[in-house]
C-alpha cells in the first residue's frame, strides 16, 4: 500500500502541486492522468526521490519513509519503467536485467553469468516473455521485449511499486496487448502499480482507479469502472468556458503548394498524407508519441524516411516531388527546441536573423557579406517582431526565452520563405510574447505563407487553425475544419475518441 | 508491414556478416595466402617468431581494450611503457637491483594510470587530448633522465626471463597469453567488466541506474597504466638493454588492433579475446610476410598506415549501420 | 514583473559567464605577454633583429598550419595529419623538382596529393561520419608511411633555384614572411568577411541549427578538411624552400601539439565555432618563442618535450574551463 498524502511542491512562480493525495493499493492499478504540466511528473519524481515535497508525507504500507534520492526509492522497492527503456544495447538480456545486481560465482570476484540467465529467463517467463531468450543482445530485440526486459529488472531489484510512465507510446498494437496482459499478472501478484497514460481508452481497459491531476491540483479521483469518458475529458481539461470561438473562414486559395504522399518512417509514421493549400494554417494535433515531430522531421528531410513522397510548388510552378535533402534550402522550420536545432546561441542576433538567407547579403563573385545591410535587416527585424534587446549585436544566449523564440522567427521572416513550419512554436515563451508570436503567424499567414502548426497546446492549436488534421500512433485519425475546432472536440479526439483507431 | 519489419530483424544479411566477422575471415584468408607465398611462414620457428614479436603488444592491447570499451582512448601507453622503463633504468644508476626495477617499472606504470584517470574523470578533459598531452610529457621527461635515452645495459635479470622457456615456449608468450586471457575474463565474467560495458554503451543509462562510473573509469585507466609498464618490461627483457625508442607508435598501434580485433570506438563493444588478440597477432603477419617476402622495409609504414585506415573505416561503417537501425 | 526580474538574473548570470570567459583570455594573454617580457631580459640578444626575423620565419611553418588548423577547430573537427600530410606532399614534388627541374609541375603535384589526403579526411568525417581525431591520425600513419615509402627514408636535396627563390631573403627579410602574412590576411578575409566563414562558424557553433537553416554542413566540412591539407602544403614548400630539403626530418615530433596549443591559445576552441586568425598567428608566435627560447637557453630536446607536454595539458585544462558548462 502506498500513500502520499497532502504533498505540495512550490517552484519558483508556480505552485507545481497544491495538496495532492495519492492512495494506491496492491492488486489495483491507479490511473495517473492529467496534460503536460499538469503536475504528474512533479508527483513521480518525488515518488523517485529525484525532487523533495515541501510538505506532505509518503507513507509504504503505512510506515512514513523519506525519498531522499532514486536510491532510497530503490529500496523502498519503487521502481519505474520509462517511456524510453534504459538499456545497454550491446549487452545480453540477462546481464540488462541484473546490472544492479549481479550473481556472485564459486569464485566470489566472478559472477554467475550461468545463474543470471536462468534466473531472467525464470522472470521474463513470470512476465509471459517466454520468447526473448536470455542470451540475445538488446540491440537485437524489439522496443517491446526492451520494455518487458526493464520490466524484469524492475523485478529482479525487488519491486513492489512499479510505475509506468507512458509505456505504449512506442508499442505496435500487438506489443501493447502483451504489455496490458504483464501488467495485469503483476496485478495479481499483489504488485502496487501506477499507470500514467493520455489515452482514456487504455484507462477503461486496463485501470482499476484512477487520480486526475490538472494545474497541480486534484480534479477528480475514485473508480474507473462505470465511468462516462465525456466525465473524464471534464476533469482533464477543466470545465472551460463554452467560448468556442466562432472560427472566421478565412478565404483560402485552392493552390496546394505542399503535398505530403504516404510516408513511412521509423517504427511510427505509418504511411500519412495531406495536402497544404496556400495562405493555410494546418494544425497537426496529437499527443506525445503520436508522430507530430517525427513527422515533420520526416517531410523536411532531417529524418529518414522508408516511404512515400513529399512534392512542393515553388513560386509559379507546378507541384513536382522534391529530393528531400533540398526542402529545407527552400521552406522554413522551427523547431521544437531552439537550443538544440534552433538558434546560434553564441552568434548575435544579427547572425542569427541572415542564418537562412545568407546569399541574399553576398557580393555576387566573392561572397563577402555586406554586414551593414544585414545590420539593417536585424534592426528592422528587431522592431517587426519585437525583440526585447539593447541592439542587433546581443548575443542569443543572453536573451530570455520568448525573445530567443522571436529570434527564430525573425530568422524563417527574413527568408520569406512560402511554407513554414512551426514546431511547438511558443514552448518556453512567457505570455506576452507567445500573444506576440500569435499575431506575426497570423499576419503571415495572412500575406500568403502557408503555414503547418505542430503543438501540444491546445488552445494555441484552436486559435491558429484553419483546418486541423488528428494524428494518432503514426496514422492520420480525423480532418477537422472550421466550427469542428474547438477545445472539446479537439481533446476527445486526441485522448482516444477517434474513430478510425485501431 | 511495418511490425513484421521490426521482428523479423535477424535475417542473413551478408554485408552485415562481414563487417562483422570479416576481419576474421581476412586473418584466415591471410594466413592461408601466406603459407602459399611464403614455404617458411608456416614452419613452426616464423610462427614463434610472430607471437614472440607480438608479445609486447598483446598486454598493452588487452588493456587498451579496456579503455576503449568504456568508449575512451588512451594515446599514451607508448610513452608509459617508455618512462616507467627509463625511471627504472635512472633507478638502476642510482644503485636499485634487479628486483627493484621490476617494482618500479609496474608502480610507475601504475601511478601514471592514476594522473591519467584524474585528467579525464575528474578534471573531465577530453580522453584523446589529455592523453597525447602525456604522451609528449612522458617521453620527454624519459629521454631527459636517460641522457636522450641512449642504449644502457641492464642486469642480467631483464635477459634471463627473455631466455626463460617452458617446455620449449618462451615464458614471456606465455604470461602474455595468460594475461590476455586473465583480462578476457575480467571483461565477461564479473561485475567490474560488465560495469566497463555497460558505460560504454550508454554513460547516461549508467549513471541513472547508479552504476559507480568514476571508480571503473580510474581503474580502467590504471590497469592501462600497468600494462604498458608490462610492455616497456618485455622490451627491455627481450633485448636486455633499454633506449629510447621503446614503445614507440604503440599507441596507434594498440587502437589499430583493438579496432580490427571489432571492439568499436565509439564504446560498449569488442573483446580481448580472440578480437585483439587475432589483431595483433595480424598486424604481426602483416610485417612477417612482408619480410620473408623481401619487401622493401620502406612500405611496412604505408602498408600499416592502410589497414588501419581501413579497419577504423569498417568500425565506422558498423556504427553507421546500428544507427540506422 | 516577476518574468522581469528572471530576465534580468539571467542577463546577470550571463554577463559574469562572459566575464569569466574574458578573464580567462586576458589572464592568457598577460601570462603569454609576461613570459615574453622575462624571455626579453632574461635572454640576451633576444630582441635584437636578427632573432626577431629568425623567430619571424620559423612562425611560418608552425604558423601556416595554425591557420589550416584554425578553420579545422572552428567547424568543429580536428586534423592530427598536418604535419604528416606536410611531408608526404612536400617530399615527392621535392623529389619531382630535384630530378626534372619543373618547378611548375613540381607544386601541382604538392597540390595534388594534398588535395588527396585533404579529399580522403573530408570524407571519412563528413559523409561517414568517422570521428576526425580518429579519421586523421590514421591518415597521418598513412602519409607519414608513404613519406617514407617514396624516399626510402632519405632527404631530397638540391632544389631548382627557380624554387629556392621562395626561401630566399630580400634585404634581411626571408621572403616567406610576408608570403605568410598576405595568406593570413586572405585567410582572415575568408573567414570574417566573407559568406564561407561565417558557414564554417555556424557549423562549428551548431551543426544540428546550420543544417535546419537549409546549410549543406557535410559539403562544407569536407572543404575545411580540404583546405587545412593545403595549409599544409604551403607550408612545406615554405619550409623545403627555406632549407634546400625535404626529408623525414623536416617537421619535428612536436609540431602537432604545437599547432593544436598554438590555435587554443589564440582563442580556438577544441569543440567548435570559435577562433579567428590573429589569434592564432599570435599563438603560433608564442609557441615559437617558446621553442627558440628553448634553443637559445641551451635546453635539450628532451626538455623542449616536457615543456611542451605540459603545455598542451594546461591548454586542454584552459580550453575545458573557457567552454565548460
Amino acid at each position: 500500500m502506498l500513500e502520499m498524502n497532502h504533498i505540495t511542491k512550490q517552484f519558483p512562480g508556480v505552485l507545481a502541486l497544491d495538496d495532492v493525495t495519492l492512495k494506491a493499493d496492491p492488486g489495483r492499478i491507479l490511473a495517473l492522468i492529467g496534460i503536460n504540466g499538469a503536475g504528474k511528473s512533479t508527483l513521480m519524481n518525488i515518488l523517485g526521490g529525484i525532487l523533495k515535497q515541501d510538505k506532505g508525507d509518503i507513507l509504504i504500507n503505512e510506515k512514513s519513509v523519506s525519498m531522499n534520492s532514486p536510491k532510497d526509492a530503490e529500496k523502498n522497492g519503487i521502481a519505474f519503467i520509462h517511456q524510453e527503456p534504459l538499456f545497454f544495447a550491446s549487452m545480453s538480456v540477462a546481464q540488462n536485467v541484473f546490472i544492479g545486481n549481479m550473481f556472485k560465482g564459486a569464485v566470489p570476484i566472478l559472477t554467475d553469468n550461468a545463474k543470471a540467465e536462468k534466473e531472467a529467463k525464470k522472470y521474463l517467463e513470470l512476465l509471459g516473455a517466454n520468447d526473448i531468450s536470455p542470451h540475445s543482445a538488446m540491440e537485437d530485440i524489439t522496443i517491446g521485449a526492451r520494455q518487458m526486459v526493464e520490466i524484469a529488472r524492475a523485478l529482479a531489484m525487488g519491486a513492489n511499486t512499479i510505475i509506468f510512465d507512458e509505456p505504449t507510446s512506442s508499442l505496435s498494437l500487438h506489443e501493447k496487448n502483451k504489455l496490458f496482459e504483464v501488467i495485469r499478472k503483476l496485478k495479481h501478484e499483489g504488485k502496487v502499480i501506477i499507470y500514467i497514460s493520455h489515452f482514456l481508452e487504455e484507462i477503461t481497459e486496463l485501470c482499476d482507479d484512477y487520480l486526475v491531476l490538472r494545474d497541480g491540483k486534484m480534479s477528480g479521483t475514485g473508480v474507473v469502472e462505470g465511468l462516462e469518458k465525456a466525465d473524464l475529458v471534464t476533469m482533464i481539461i477543466g470545465q472551460k468556458p463554452a467560448v468556442i470561438e466562432k472560427k472566421t473562414v478565412k478565404r483560402q486559395l485552392d493552390e496546394v503548394v505542399l503535398k505530403v504522399d504516404r510516408i513511412v518512417s521509423g517504427n511510427l509514421l505509418r504511411g500519412v498524407s495531406f495536402e497544404l493549400k496556400k495562405r493555410e494554417i494546418l494544425g497537426i494535433w496529437g499527443l506525445m508519441g503520436s508522430g507530430r515531430t517525427e513527422l515533420v522531421r520526416a517531410i523536411v528531410g532531417l529524418d529518414r524516411i522508408d516511404g512515400g513522397m513529399v512534392l512542393f510548388k515553388e513560386e509559379g510552378g507546378t507541384l513536382t516531388k522534391i529530393k528531400r535533402s533540398t526542402l529545407l534550402r527552400k521552406i522554413g522550420y522551427v523547431t521544437e527546441s531552439r537550443h538544440y536545432d534552433g538558434l546560434f546561441l553564441n552568434m548575435d542576433i544579427t547572425n542569427n536573423c541572415t542564418a537562412a538567407k545568407l546569399d541574399s547579403y553576398c557580393s555576387k563573385r566573392l561572397k563577402f557579406i555586406d554586414v551593414n545591410k544585414e545590420a539593417e535587416d536585424a534592426r528592422t527585424l528587431i522592431k517587426s517582431v519585437n525583440i526585447k534587446v539593447p541592439d542587433e549585436k546581443t548575443r542569443a544566449s543572453q536573451l530570455s526565452g520568448g525573445n530567443q523564440q522571436k529570434v527564430v522567427f525573425a530568422k524563417w521572416l527574413n527568408k520569406g520563405a512560402p511554407v513554414l513550419i512551426l514546431d511547438e512554436p511558443t514552448r518556453g515563451v512567457d505570455v506576452g510574447s507567445k500573444m506576440e508570436i500569435y499575431k506575426t503567424i497570423k499576419k503571415i499567414a495572412a500575406e500568403g505563407t502557408s503555414v503547418i502548426l505542430v503543438s501540444s497546446e491546445v488552445d494555441e492549436m484552436v486559435d491558429l487553425s484553419d483546418r486541423v488534421i488528428v494524428l494518432q500512433g503514426g496514422r492520420i485519425v480525423k480532418d477537422v475544419e472550421g466550427p469542428d475546432i474547438n477545445i472539446n472536440n479537439l481533446m476527445e479526439l486526441a485522448l482516444g475518441g477517434g474513430d478510425a483507431h485501431e | 508491414m511495418n511490425d513484421a519489419a521490426i521482428t523479423e530483424k535477424k535475417k542473413f544479411d551478408l554485408s552485415n556478416f562481414l563487417l562483422s566477422y570479416g576481419f576474421y575471415v581476412l586473418f584466415v584468408v591471410m594466413f592461408i595466402a601466406c603459407g602459399f607465398i611464403s614455404p617458411v611462414f608456416l614452419a613452426r620457428d616464423n610462427l614463434m617468431q610472430i607471437m614472440w614479436g607480438a608479445t609486447t603488444l598483446l598486454v598493452v592491447a588487452a588493456g587498451g581494450t579496456l579503455v576503449i570499451v568504456t568508449g575512451n582512448m588512451d594515446m599514451s601507453v607508448g610513452s608509459v611503457a617508455l618512462c616507467s622503463s627509463a625511471i627504472a633504468v635512472h633507478a638502476m644508476n642510482h644503485g636499485a637491483g634487479f628486483a627493484q626495477m621490476v617494482i618500479i617499472i609496474f608502480l610507475v606504470g601504475a601511478l601514471i594510470g592514476v594522473i591519467n584517470g584524474i585528467l579525464i574523470t575528474y578534471a573531465r578533459l577530453n580522453s584523446m587530448l589529455a592523453t597525447l598531452g602525456m604522451m609528449i610529457l612522458l617521453r620527454g621527461v624519459s629521454l631527459n633522465i636517460t641522457n636522450g635515452g641512449a642504449q644502457t645495459g641492464l642486469p642480467e635479470g631483464f635477459k634471463a626471463i627473455a631466455d626463460a622457456k617452458i617446455g620449449d615456449v618462451s615464458v614471456l608468450i606465455l604470461v602474455s597469453l595468460i594475461i590476455l586471457l586473465v583480462f578476457q575474463c575480467l571483461l565477461r565474467k564479473t561485475r567490474f567488466g560488465a560495469y566497463c560495458y555497460a558505460i560504454g554503451c550508454s554513460e547516461e543509462s549508467a549513471k541513472r541506474i547508479g552504476l559507480p562510473i568514476r571508480k571503473v573509469k580510474m581503474t580502467v585507466y590504471i590497469l592501462s597504466g600497468i600494462c604498458a609498464a608490462f610492455a616497456g618490461f618485455v622490451s627491455c627483457c627481450k633485448v636486455g638493454t633499454y633506449s629510447g625508442t621503446i614503445g614507440n607508435e604503440m599507441e596507434f598501434d594498440v587502437v589499430t588492433v583493438c579496432v580490427m580485433g571489432g571492439t568499436s570506438l565509439l564504446g560498449g563493444r569488442g573483446n580481448v579475446f580472440p578480437g585483439t588478440f587475432i589483431g595483433v597477432v595480424l598486424l604481426y603477419l602483416i610485417n612477417n610476410i612482408l619480410a620473408l617476402t623481401g619487401a622493401s622495409p620502406y612500405i611496412y609504414p604505408f602498408a600499416k598506415g592502410l589497414v588501419i585506415f581501413a579497419a577504423m573505416y569498417v568500425d565506422a561503417l558498423k556504427n553507421f549501420r546500428k544507427r540506422q537501425n | 514583473m516577476s518574468n522581469q526580474t528572471t530576465v534580468t538574473n539571467h542577463n546577470k548570470i550571463q554577463t559574469i559567464l562572459s566575464d569569466r570567459k574574458k578573464a580567462l583570455d586576458l589572464a592568457t594573454a598577460a601570462v603569454a605577454v609576461f613570459f615574453v617580457i622575462i624571455l626579453c631580459v632574461a635572454v640576451p640578444n633576444f630582441l635584437s633583429l636578427n632573432n626577431i626575423l629568425n623567430l619571424l620565419e620559423l612562425l611560418t611553418t608552425v604558423g601556416m598550419l595554425c591557420l589550416g588548423m584554425t578553420f579545422i577547430l572552428i567547424v568543429g573537427g580536428i586534423d592530427l595529419s598536418m604535419p604528416a600530410v606536410l611531408m608526404a606532399t612536400t617530399i615527392p614534388g621535392a623529389l619531382f623538382m630535384s630530378k626534372t627541374g619543373n618547378v611548375l609541375i613540381g607544386i601541382l603535384i604538392i597540390f595534388a596529393i594534398g588535395a588527396i589526403f585533404g579529399m580522403i579526411n573530408g570524407v571519412a568525417v563528413a559523409k561517414a561520419k568517422m570521428i576526425p581525431f580518429i579519421v586523421t591520425l590514421s591518415t597521418q600513419i598513412i602519409a607519414n608511411g608513404f613519406a617514407v615509402m617514396v624516399t626510402n627514408s632519405k632527404s631530397v636535396f638540391g632544389l631548382p633555384d627557380a624554387f629556392l627563390f621562395l626561401g630566399i631573403k630580400i634585404g634581411v627579410v626571408p621572403i616567406s614572411i610576408p608570403i605568410f602574412f598576405i595568406v593570413a590576411v586572405i585567410s582572415h578575409i575568408i573567414l570574417k568577411k566573407t559568406k564561407y566563414g561565417r558557414i564554417f562558424y555556424m557549423i562549428g557553433q551548431n551543426e544540428e541549427t546550420a543544417r535546419v537553416s537549409g546549410i549543406r554542413t557535410d559539403l562544407y566540412i569536407f572543404a575545411a578538411y580540404i583546405m587545412a591539407s593545403v595549409y599544409a602544403c604551403m607550408a612545406g614548400i615554405l619550409l623545403a624552400a627555406r632549407t634546400n630539403m625535404a626529408g623525414a626530418t623536416m617537421v619535428g615530433n612536436t609540431m602537432l601539439t604545437d599547432t593544436i596549443s598554438a590555435a587554443v591559445i589564440g582563442g580556438a576552441s577544441l569543440s567548435g565555432g570559435r577562433g579567428n586568425i590573429w589569434g592564432s598567428v599570435l599563438g603560433a608566435l608564442f609557441i615559437t618563442v617558446i621553442s627558440n627560447f628553448i634553443n637559445l637557453m641551451g635546453y635539450t630536446y628532451y626538455v623542449g618535450l616536457i615543456i611542451k607536454g605540459v603545455l598542451i595539458v594546461m591548454i586542454i585544462v584552459l580550453d575545458r574551463l573557457r567552454n565548460g558548462d
